[in-house]
């Protein structure tokens, strides 16, 4: 019976919170500003696309071909040769090329090449024509080792036990989607603690919540409460989760993202990141629903509540610290500390991979630090909720609770 | 035959509690009998609220004890409790039938049970064809009709009502009144607080008075009222009364005449006395107080 409130108030609160025009907005509305962003992206190359051929008068006797090897991910320009600048100044005119390069005769010694246009062509010509440079200049060699010297000096550096490798392009996307997972977390918590707050004084304002307690304790309210949001804080992510899963795979040509759908995922970093997010989202909502009781205005909660979140994004001042030492001291008490655990280990994930009896000792830490809050919790709703429009001081919230453990050890 | 002693469902001992310097309760007792309408009565800022509070065990008492259905309050309780708080507390901008399910399911009820129990309770108070509407969209006394039939849609075996009446026009007060009195019928404990003291005349079989966070009166309606008469009597007599000895006062109300008697006065020695003086009377009655009229005295002069 008791569990079975739990459920009511939690699926009470999801229905209350996700079927409302202010939610629904706020679910559309960063899907359909990407869509938007990159509708307007998409139009204005589709409206400076210019399929005009690309000339180029060679002095320097190199380009022995005009035709790039095939890449499925560019659409391939066409090259055409002058045997002298007057002719493709000429065809330049006429607006029959977008822009044509002349290669000095000691361009091999020199490097020199000019490019005549009128109006400034595309990267992607510029790109296409360098490549298509780079091919005659290195025809004589095999293709393999063709394409190796196209593809430059590459730098991967590995951490000593070879877990995490760092390519001179950037971290690898399995690398940072810990991280980018766990700050989504705290995003989403940001977002759900004004529903959770605004909910909460209006139930304290229409004298709702003196109903409900007389139907259930508080610490059912409080596990019921935290649940429900937790269930909105997950539709949002798995909305724009999949939004982002369905951009990618349907427009990923388009917008140039093939890559994203070959990208692994390291399901171990993001299941510590699960383990230590999860219970880290119920302490902040714990302690969220504390400070919902307290006050007793809307507005003011949810400045409070805002910087509150915030606080739990404090390891960012240390990241210096962090990347020079992923397993130094600070970046360890940091992972163990409660609401600054979740965004100090993502950071480290970055780097290394986070030992697992830290993982285990910090989730674990962070589950008694969430059983403790929504104890606090029911404990400190208890005491206020029924003082509208007075605010419970810190000073009587730790005279009461202390006395309250008295009162429970004496009987 | 010997009549069986009913059982308190609350019960309430020097009960104390203060809020930073104020002292919302100072010493209040009283009990309830299993089955009957209770009237906590007493005027605004008396320390009604607080004690109901510290019965349902919102608040601690900082002094003295309560029992509820035979100890202290549990949470187990709460589901053979029905509360209706003095400013009701429904979701303003949710359908009135997924908020009363909603509400009921939390009190023990089945969502089937609820839906099943509240058809017929809706249709009874009129409000069938406002169950799909916002609650914020119904008038007070709608809401208010609403609060009660969520307050007793679990069939309780106690109910605590804050001001009942308040929103309501006559005829829904009488149809309150009727459910109340079928409450009452079938063996449930109805304690109620108002300010209403026709209403409490008319349906409480006992009260309790409270001023300034102190019971001051408690016991059944007729022996209360029959404590503070005697001092009166309303006569209606054929022609003019003669001149009475030990009457304070004469008032004319239609065609009755009331005589204020002083306090060493029997009202049976005024009797002799009209009789004796060939008085024709169609009626002579000791003049007991309406509620209001203790309620005032007790509050304003601090008689008891």
């Amino acid at each position: 019976m008791m569990t079975s409130n739990v459920w009511r108030i939690a699926r009470e609160e999801y229905r209350r919170n996700v079927f409302r025009k202010s939610f629904i907005l706020v679910l559309l509305s960063l899907p359909l500003i990407i869509v938007l962003n990159v509708g307007i992206v998409l139009l204005m190359n589709y409206l400076e696309k210019d399929t005009r051929p690309i000339g180029y008068v060679d002095h320097a006797g190199v380009m022995l071909v005009d035709v790039l090897p095939a890449d499925a991910s560019e659409e391939p320009i066409q090259f055409l040769s002058f045997n002298s600048e007057d002719g493709a100044q000429e065809a330049l005119l006429a607006e029959e090329l977008q822009a044509f390069y002349v290669l000095s005769p000691e361009y091999l010694q020199t490097r020199e090449i000019t490019l005549i246009y009128v109006k400034e062509p595309a990267s992607k010509a510029t790109r296409q024509f360098y490549n298509l440079l780079r091919v005659n200049l290195l025809s004589d060699v095999e293709p393999e080792i063709q394409k190796r010297i196209a593809e430059g000096t590459e730098f991967l550096t590995r951490t000593p036990d070879g877990r995490r490798s760092f390519p001179s392009s950037g971290p690898t996307f399995e690398s940072v989607l810990p991280f980018f997972v766990g700050m989504a977390l705290m995003m989403m918590l940001l977002m759900s603690a004004g529903f959770l707050l605004e909910g909460m004084i209006k139930e304290k304002e229409n004298r709702t919540l003196e109903v409900i307690v007389t139907s259930t304790s508080p610490g059912q309210l409080v596990t019921g409460k935290i649940l429900g949001t937790l269930g909105v804080s997950f539709t949002q992510f798995v909305t724009w989760t999949l939004f982002g899963l369905a951009v990618v795979w349907l427009g990923g040509d388009t917008l140039g993202l093939t890559w994203f759908q070959d990208a692994s995922v390291e399901w171990d970093s993001l299941l510590s990141v699960a383990a230590i997010g999860l219970p880290t989202y119920v302490l902040a909502s714990a302690l969220l629903f504390a400070l919902g009781s307290v006050m007793s205005n809307g507005q003011e909660a949810q400045q409070i509540g805002g910087m509150s979140v915030l606080f739990s994004m404090l390891p960012a001042l240390a990241i210096g610290q962090i990347i020079n030492e992923p397993n130094g001291v600070v970046a360890v008490t940091l992972s163990m500390l409660p609401l600054v655990s979740l965004m100090t280990v993502t950071m480290r994930t970055v780097f290394i991979v986070v030992p697992l009896w830290q993982i285990i000792l910090s989730s674990g830490l962070q589950i008694l630090f969430a059983l403790g809050a929504i104890w606090l919790a029911g404990r400190v709703f208890r005491m206020s909720m029924l003082r509208y429009g007075k605010r419970l001081s810190l000073r009587e919230i730790l005279t009461r609770v202390e006395s309250k453990k008295l009162a429970g050890v004496q009987s | 035959m010997k009549g069986k002693e009913k059982v308190n469902t609350v019960e309430v001992n020097n009960l104390a509690k203060s809020f930073g310097e104020v002292k919302a309760v100072r010493d209040v007792s009283f009990a309830v009998k299993q089955g009957e309408i209770f009237g906590l009565l007493g005027p605004n800022g008396a320390g009604k609220t607080t004690t109901i509070r510290i019965l349902l065990d919102l608040y601690k008492a900082d002094a003295g004890n309560v029992a509820v259905l035979g100890g202290p309050m549990t949470e187990d309780k709460k589901r053979r409790i029905g509360y209706m708080p003095e400013e009701r507390g429904l979701y303003q901008d949710v359908q009135l039938m997924r908020c009363l399910v909603y509400l009921a399911t939390l009190k023990g009820l089945s969502p089937a049970e609820a839906n099943q129990g509240l058809e017929t309770y809706l249709e009874r108070f009129d409000l069938a064809d406002h169950k799909q509407k916002k609650v914020s969209e119904l008038s007070k006394g709608m809401q208010q009709k609403a609060q009660i039939i969520l307050t007793i849609l679990h069939k309780p075996e106690l109910v605590i009502i804050d001001e009942p009446f308040a929103a309501l026009d006559p005829i829904n007060t009488r149809l309150v009144k009727d459910v109340i009195r079928e409450l009452r019928d079938e063996g449930t404990t109805i304690l109620m607080s108002t300010h209403q003291m026709h209403q409490v005349e008319e349906l409480c079989d006992r009260i309790v008075l409270i001023d300034d966070g102190v019971d001051v009166l408690f016991g059944s309606i007729p022996a209360i009222r029959k404590r503070f008469s005697g001092h009166a009597v309303v006569v209606q007599a054929d022609g003019e009364l003669p001149d009475l000895s030990g009457v304070l006062q004469v008032d004319r109300i239609n065609h009755e005449v009331k005589l204020l008697l002083e306090e060493k006065t029997d009202p049976q020695s005024v009797l002799e006395e009209l009789l004796a003086n060939g008085v024709s009377l169609s009626k002579f009655e000791i003049a007991t107080p309406t509620l209001d009229e203790i309620f005032i005295k007790v509050v304003q002069e601090g008689v008891e």
